[in-house]
């Protein structure tokens, strides 16, 4: 059996997936806007956490998996349905009965175990998520919004990736909106996120958060070839583009589609300078991808430039500057819109 | 699949065709456009794989030498290391790392012999053995850790 669903191709997995099942349950949201309303605009340098084979310090562009969802369906009054199981069995079935309900139903996996993507990403993460919206005997058919097409896997494998260990386990968990609004103002959700980003990234008052994580990831990035030596520096920058560029940011760290949920949320909240922010912080998204760029060589052994780190932290801290600009700007133009 | 697929092939794997990404249009509003990647980050994948590659051979050299059991080779394989096996099989850390022992590793019942296997995803007679070859080493580029 399979439930009619419309595949799409998203940017990252979290969001897209949401939109996709919000929209199939009548509610009009896009993947830029999922991501504006449910806060995950972020920044985070945690040395402290150690990724990837415990080797690499962990560097985050978005709010931790699972906030989004919560965001999305208190601000937008979405009811999910979200439960885990300690019997891998009974998760199966849990699947099998919500898709005989007619109900596409989102599963956390861990990627590693899911056959069907290219090896190159058969990496150890937890956390990432899929729709299952059929089954047809023994195979699972499956959107996943990294794709380009839906694509099918056998239950064995599914189980496997639901029963992925280590961190973020996903414990068989899945969910799907069981309440959806019939029609909802977007003004406040999109006001409310705002509002969060802004704080996230200007407030928090620790100095590993926000612009000021990313001026602290700039001193420490400078400071690689000295203290990791040649080698362990070069691997690190290279992690630092896979984290950017490559785990399904939607490019530049996820700073392309924040650019784009600022022009929608200028449209939906009727504030011009909203779209010159969106401008601007597509800009710096160009920058970011200027740093990858570099990085990326840099991790290759490629000569660019003479002195690579500095410049690598020169770039840091330029892309710190604009997004505090930015988001003080937009800070603003939300006091003076609410006056 | 074996944990042969990833690592025995020379060269770095494929990756996603086309991403997603947000771009400007015309009007100067952002839009999602299907989109080539970001090509430059293939040159991390390129130096990530020469490392994945080089440990996975000297796993399968020290194995190969009878220096350590195959379930060392298939954990280094399969981009695990000890705490993340252990995890996966529920046990503690401690007790992984002697069943990396030839001698411990050989006399292991088949229920645990089992229980790797499951996580693993290979069959007890895979899991008892090695590749006959080693994984292919990528020559380095030039210029590599520089």
């Amino acid at each position: 059996m399979q439930i009619p669903f419309r595949h799409v191709q998203g940017a990252h997995c979290e969001t897209a997936t949401i939109a996709a099942l919000l929209q199939h349950q009548g509610l009009q949201v896009n993947e830029p806007q999922v991501f504006g309303v449910g806060s995950g605009y972020f920044f985070a340098y945690l040395p402290f956490i150690k990724v990837t084979d415990k080797k690499f310090p962990l560097v985050t562009f978005r709010a931790q998996p699972g906030a989004i969802l919560k965001n999305v369906g208190r601000r937008l009054g979405v009811k999910w349905h979200d439960v885990t199981f300690k019997d891998p069995a009974k998760a199966m079935d849990a699947l099998d009965r919500s898709l005989d309900a007619g109900i596409p139903t989102a599963v956390q996996t861990g990627v590693y175990w899911l056959p069907y993507l290219p090896g190159a990403f058969r990496f150890h993460f937890n956390a990432h998520n899929v729709i299952v919206y059929g089954r047809e005997g023994d195979e699972y058919l499956l959107s996943d919004p990294v794709l380009a097409e839906p694509v099918r896997c056998s239950r064995a494998d599914l189980q496997r990736a639901r029963y992925a260990r280590g961190d973020m386990a996903p414990n068989g968990r899945l969910y799907y909106p069981a309440v959806v609004p019939r029609q909802t103002d977007l003004r406040g959700p999109v006001r409310a996120g705002l509002k969060d980003a802004c704080f996230n990234m200007l407030k928090i008052p620790f100095p590993l958060i926000g612009v000021r994580g990313i001026r602290r990831l700039a001193k420490v990035v400078q400071g690689w070839p000295r203290r990791l030596g040649p080698e362990m520096a070069a691997l690190n920058v290279g992690h630092l583009v896979l984290l950017l560029e490559e785990i399904g940011t939607g490019g530049a760290g996820f700073r392309f589609m924040y650019g784009a949920f600022l022009g929608e949320a200028a449209g939906i909240l009727g504030i011009d300078g909203l779209s010159d922010a969106s401008r601007r912080l597509t800009a710096v998204g160009d920058t970011w991808r200027e740093f990858a760029l570099l990085a990326s060589r840099t991790c290759k052994g490629r000569k660019v430039v003479e002195r690579p780190y500095d410049r690598l932290a020169e770039l840091l801290r330029e892309c710190a500057d604009r997004e505090q600009a930015i988001f003080r700007d937009v800070q603003a133009l939300l006091r003076r819109g609410a006056a | 699949m074996a944990s042969e697929d990833r690592v025995t092939r020379a060269g770095t794997p494929e990756r996603w065709s086309r991403i997603v990404t947000y771009k400007p249009n015309a009007d100067g509003r952002v839009e999602g456009v299907r989109d080539d990647g970001f090509e430059d980050s293939s040159l991390v994948h390129e130096v990530a794989w020469q490392v994945i590659h080089r440990d996975a051979a000297e796993a399968w050299r020290q194995v190969h030498q009878g220096l350590k059991s195959p379930l060392y080779y298939h954990m280094v394989a399969n981009l695990l290391n000890p705490q993340m096996l252990a995890r996966e099989v529920g046990m503690w850390t401690w007790r992984v790392r002697r069943h990396f022992r030839p001698g411990v590793f050989a006399a292991l019942k088949p229920a645990m012999l089992q229980k790797y296997a499951g996580a693993l995803r290979l069959t007890v007679q895979e899991l008892a053995s090695i590749p006959p070859e080693p994984p292919p080493v990528d020559p380095p580029s030039p210029g590599t850790g520089g």
